[in-house]
């Protein structure tokens, strides 16, 4: 019987101090963090989430306008700048936000928790890729008139070369994601150069204001290869896309 | 002997008795009492408890087999809960679509996430 008290004694012992160790480790074992910082964090995250939402929502505004102004045969230059520059603004603080967040949470994390961090999200996003695409109210712009359409709106050949994605356009998205891609490289260190990532952040919107303007004068292209008439089809076939995304998006949610 | 008849009697008596018993046949009992009990009783090759109380018998034996044990459940502890292996990630990569008004914002929308998740 002696034996078996002293080993009940030793586990109880053993129990006690894994306990100990237990209550002593920090309150999120995966980073290593207090509850206080968990507690700033989830508040960085809640104020972030609330500006993105408020810009986006001003974002998505600002090119349904535009997209209506382009709705017009006869552009309305004073409505179009208007929604350009919402739009621009727009994406501007968008960035902002972006980089305000990575300020804060370098504020909030020391460079080991950080790293953790940083090795937790990788594990979720799994070294993601990323493919930039174009807001859908400019992308169906992008995509119409297409060949089919132009062909049975009886465009010439020479006619439609005009409204081939243009280099400059092919040269700021690449810019954009390249710029996107730096970025995020910086964003992956604890010593963020926030000068650096200001400038990469110019850049950005520098080719996010050149992809508006090439969008602009593709517009005016089509004015002078289409008809009113011609025009008014391409129209109702816009009219048509969208609200079969919108029915698409509604069902998704 | 050649003076007392009833001593020479008595030694005749005890030679012929040995004679006779020299003649009884060498028998074998069918069953072994004595293997049975040596079965029975013979000690068990393995006894932890035995073992084990030999081993911390004293109080210092007591003390050090404490202090080995805790460090192993230490050390095993720091390992697994404290220190987690890092998986490995696999090579396929997820593909994210960000738009062009936002390009940053699939990060963001990432630490969030991560910072939910917590």
């Amino acid at each position: 019987m002696r034996p078996i008290i002293s080993w009940i004694g030793i586990l109880i012992a053993t129990l006690l101090a894994i306990g100990g160790l237990a209550s002593a480790s920090p309150s999120d074992s995966r980073i290593g963090i207090s509850q206080g910082q968990k507690d700033q964090l989830k508040a960085l995250a809640a104020n972030t989430r609330d500006r993105t939402g408020r810009e986006r929502d001003a974002m998505r505004r600002a090119r349904m306008d535009l997209l209506l102004v382009y709705s017009s045969f006869n552009i309305d230059e004073h409505k179009a700048k208007a929604a350009r520059e919402r739009v621009s603004a727009a994406q501007m603080s968008l960035l902002n936000i972006h980089l305000d967040n990575e300020i804060a949470l370098r504020n909030v994390l020391n460079s080991d928790q950080f790293q953790a961090f940083r090795d937790l999200m990788k594990r979720r996003m799994r070294n993601p890729e990323m493919l930039v695409l174009a807001p859908p109210e400019e992308d169906v712009l992008d995509r119409l008139p297409n060949k089919a359409m132009l062909d049975s709106l009886g465009v010439s050949a020479d006619a439609q070369k005009q409204l081939l994605p243009s280099p400059e356009g092919f040269k700021a998205i690449q810019g954009l994601r390249r710029s996107s891609a730096q970025m995020l490289d910086l964003c992956s260190a604890y010593t963020l150069d926030s000068t650096a990532a200001r400038k990469l952040i110019d850049n950005i919107h520098q080719d996010q204001m050149s992809l508006l303007a090439a969008q602009h004068h593709r517009q005016h292209t089509i004015r002078q290869i289409l008809s009113e008439d011609q025009f008014g089809r391409l129209q109702q076939e816009i009219t048509k896309r969208m609200a079969e995304r919108e029915r698409r998006h509604d069902r998704r949610r | 002997m050649s003076e007392c008849a009833e001593c020479a009697a008595a030694l005749r008596e005890e030679i012929a008795c040995f004679k006779r018993l020299a003649c009884l046949p060498d028998e074998q009992p069918i069953n072994d009492v004595w293997a049975l009990v040596r079965s029975r009783t013979r000690p068990s090759h393995v006894r932890p408890l035995v073992w084990l109380h030999g081993l911390v018998a004293t109080n210092l034996r007591k003390a050090a087999s404490a202090t080995v044990a805790l460090a192993v459940l230490a050390v095993g502890f720091y390992n697994v809960v404290l220190v987690n292996p890092q998986p490995t990630i696999p090579p396929n990569h997820t593909v994210i679509a960000v738009y062009s008004d936002d390009p940053l914002g699939g990060h963001t929308d990432a630490v969030i996430d991560s910072i939910d998740d917590m």
